[in-house]
């Protein structure tokens, strides 16, 4: 099982060190990370294999979600399920 | 490896932070034929039992999915089998005992909706049924 992790917010310093010392804690693995910086404004997509997930995956979203709001960021966790239904036939 | 296109993955979470895109409704549907009694108390008791028995996680499992998905899930809520074919012989004042608890059953799993406080009377009414009926304005 996949997930995929979003970063938005303000560009800074150690944005993705956080992220993903965050994502070794909770054992998983990321597989393709794509950033871009648009002037100030800074975009990462995360994805990660989720299997090897020590908590519960709300759990893990509901640490993501506290890690962004306390760095300024939007940090969101999202099943991949729902882009394969959004977006493939 | 099944691979995503990030303008793929911005616009759905375009759509969902600024554009509204949400799930309307998650409906669990629950047949109450095995609540059937003669005795009104005895059915209520029964349509409470199997009703908050049954949606029990309802709302969590809603909550969950919300979160593992990323995306609003506005309503749960509960759909049942038509009261009129469960109330039977009951009286009007029958009817709304059963109405309050469905109502007390929703208020305690934290639903947004129940529904199935209702007749089928497009083929004629049965007499059940037009108890039904006589009962909404009570209260």
């Amino acid at each position: 099982m996949k997930a995929v992790i979003t970063v938005t917010g303000k560009d800074g310093v150690g944005i993705v060190a956080k992220v993903s010392t965050e994502c070794a804690k909770y054992g998983i693995n990321i597989i393709d990370i794509s950033q871009s910086v648009l002037q100030d404004y800074f975009a990462m997509i995360m994805i990660a294999e989720i299997d090897g997930l020590n908590v519960g995956f709300t759990e893990f979203a509901d640490q993501m979600k506290a890690l962004g709001k306390a760095s300024n960021l939007e940090i969101q966790a999202m099943h991949e399920d729902i882009f394969n239904s959004m977006h493939k036939i | 490896m099944q691979m995503y296109r990030n303008e793929d993955i911005l616009e759905t979470i375009n759509m969902i932070r600024n554009e509204n895109l949400d799930i309307r409704t998650i409906t669990m549907g629950i047949s109450l034929f095995d609540c059937v009694s003669d005795d009104n108390a005895r059915l209520c008791d029964k349509l409470y039992d199997k009703i908050t028995r049954t949606a029990e996680n309802l709302v969590k499992t809603g909550e969950e999915l919300e979160k593992m998905y990323g995306i609003p899930i506005i309503h749960k809520r509960i759909s049942l089998t038509p009261i009129s074919l469960i109330g039977g012989n009951s009286t009007p004042d029958g009817y709304v005992r059963i109405a309050k608890t469905l109502d007390r059953s929703a208020e305690n799993l934290g639903v947004n909706f129940i529904g199935g406080y209702g007749a089928l009377v497009q083929k004629g009414m049965t007499k059940g049924a037009s108890a039904l009926l006589d009962s909404i304005p009570k209260r």
